[in-house]
């Protein structure tokens, strides 16, 4: 064994200690503590506000922690950035769908298969004459059954088809740890459901940290579910446990008494 | 290799190299006034397209670009006057110190982004003005540097005469050419293209997005320093002027009115408006009314440029 003690005596995937960032005022994320297993699969889920996505951008090191660590296979990642990360195996999607509108779809995976290595420097020499990015590009174009679409541009696909270049592009880098941002927002039950199956069948050994409002999705996939509420750590536990939780559907639908303040 | 990508680049490249023989070829029947303005032309437009490296691709809207130039035709005014400096040594040493101007403004500048990034390529464009007209020892403030010879060129000899200097100039052209075409067919030059899409995409794809800013600046600053180099030896002198605001905003004008990321676009924006300039300047003193009526048009109407107009066309 590598690293030292944690929850099962190997080293967590990921692991947040004490995370908290401010917005001037307004403590978005306040004391998180969490820790993923390797090869866990977790969603964090929560009402609007609950600090959920700006959690993600603080262990994706889009933006820094006001306090507190991250850590990456137990490796302390707190102030490296965001593309640091990325080589480190920490892979991401988004919420609002962020891809590279005016380019094609292949244009698209294959500045992913670039971002990597250090041929995304090569100025004299033309993209089309390297073979390898193509390559890789073009299978998981085939993987996400887009291999048709590959001279659209991206801009004239579907909701649908760009949520599935989203999770392509994440893919592309290659990460150990998956940072998913509600995968299935807008989808029809029909893409949902495929794009449900589409993470199951993900390789094991990546770590998935899912944000998702769909329990359905929630339920498929993940083994743990962590409450986020108002930017604090709220509950855990498996799925069953959560969805009994009446704390936790009272904070979703208010129920029970009303909080006075 | 993938042959099918390989065809609409090999089109421009057909399109490009009927276009430089027809440039070469009409110049000895052209009016010697017509070959003059080519030149300048030619000047402008590797300028232009240096800037389109930054405004098109990359996304990234210098309204500062003018000082880069400066750097390259004050460094050649002042090398060439002062020092009796060789033509490739003027080049060389205005490419050089133009890129290094890049560089460490690009640590500056790149801070910011969006209408901020205006703002301060604005404030650098001023700041070099300034430098230009109150470092009067260095560079001979409102008065310029007068006097600059042209260059003494290797095969050729002096290129004092209209043609041979229009030669000369033509055969840069060309080189830069083929190195902006290899750069936006590049690895690095798609790179730029997905930051001017999404920059919180590409850093969490592993790009160090800072570091392909800054090296698309320090590339584009060394292409002006070039341009700016060849102007100092095209108009024989180099004053304030040539840092002014009003120039800066001409190559971003060259640029819109051409056809932003096209980077043929620019070149037929640079041709168009060194024409325009020169032909509307016979008839009345207020040309950059004329050019800022052209921007309003090119705005409204033509938003992609002219080649933009030509491709909705087809």
């Amino acid at each position: 064994m590598t690293g030292h003690a944690g929850d099962g005596g190997a080293t967590p995937a990921v692991q947040c200690e004490g995370v908290t960032r401010w917005f001037g005022g307004l403590e978005a994320v306040s004391q998180v503590s969490l820790s993923l297993a390797a090869g866990e699969r977790r969603a964090i889920i929560g009402p609007n506000g609950a600090g959920k996505t700006t959690l993600f951008r603080l262990i994706s090191g889009e933006m820094p922690v006001t306090a507190g660590r991250v850590r990456l296979f137990g490796r302390d990642i707190t102030t490296t950035p965001c593309h640091r990360r990325t080589q480190l195996g920490l892979g991401r999607t988004f919420q609002i769908t962020n891809l590279f509108p005016t380019l094609s779809v292949l244009d698209n995976l294959v500045l992913a298969a670039l971002g990597l290595g250090r041929t995304k420097f090569s100025m004299l020499r033309p993209l089309w004459t390297y073979p390898e990015p193509r390559a890789r590009a073009l299978e998981t174009l085939d993987t996400v059954g887009l291999a048709d679409k590959r001279d659209a541009i991206v801009r004239t696909l579907s909701h649908g088809e760009q949520r599935q270049i989203e999770m392509a592009l994440a893919l592309l880098t290659c990460p150990r740890v998956l940072l998913l941002d509600e995968p299935t927002a807008g989808l029809s039950p029909a893409e949902s459901a495929l794009m449900t199956r589409a993470i199951q069948q993900l390789d094991r050994s990546i770590t998935i940290l899912l944000i998702e409002h769909d329990m359905d999705v929630v339920f498929d996939i993940v083994s743990r579910i962590t409450v986020l509420h108002l930017g604090r750590f709220f509950a855990e536990g498996s799925p069953a446990e959560v969805r009994q939780d009446p704390r936790v559907q009272e904070i979703y639908f208010g129920a029970g008494e009303v909080t006075a303040c | 290799m993938d042959v099918a990508a390989t065809r609409a680049p090999m089109r421009l490249v057909t399109g490009l190299a009927v276009a430089l023989v027809i440039l070469a070829g009409l110049a000895p029947v052209l009016p010697s006034y017509v070959v003059i303005l080519m030149t300048e032309g030619l000047i402008y437009a590797i300028a232009a397209a240096s800037l389109d490296l930054l405004l098109g691709f990359a996304g990234l809207a210098s309204l500062g670009h003018s000082a880069f130039f400066a750097v390259g035709a004050y460094t050649t005014a002042i090398l060439v006057t002062r020092h009796q400096a060789s033509f490739g040594a003027a080049l060389a040493a205005s490419i050089v110190l133009a890129a290094v101007a890049s560089a460490a403004i690009a640590i500056l500048v790149l801070r910011a982004t969006g209408i901020y990034f205006m703002m301060i390529t604005l404030a650098v464009s001023l700041c070099a003005w300034g430098l230009a007209y109150r470092w009067v020892s260095l560079t001979g403030g409102d008065t310029g540097i007068v006097g600059i010879p042209r260059p003494r060129v290797p095969w050729v000899g002096l290129a004092s005469g209209t043609l041979s200097f229009y030669y000369t100039v033509l055969a840069l052209f060309v080189v830069c050419l083929a190195l902006y075409l290899l750069l936006i067919w590049s690895p690095f030059g798609k790179t730029l293209v997905g930051i001017r899409d999404s920059e919180s995409r590409m850093r969490v794809l592993g790009y160090n997005v800072f570091l392909h800013k800054a090296v698309a600046l320090v590339v584009a600053g060394a292409f002006a320093g070039l341009a700016g180099s060849l102007y100092a030896y095209y108009n024989g002198f180099v004053g304030p002027s040539a840092v002014d605001l009003a120039h800066s905003m001409q190559f971003v004008l060259m640029v819109i009115v051409g056809g932003p990321g096209t980077l043929v676009g620019p070149l037929i924006g640079a041709f168009a408006i060194t024409f325009l300039e020169k032909m509307v300047s016979v008839f009345t003193e207020r040309w950059v009314m004329v050019l800022a009526a052209a921007y309003v048009v090119t705005a409204l109407w033509a938003p992609r440029g002219m080649l933009g107009l030509l491709r909705a066309a087809r």
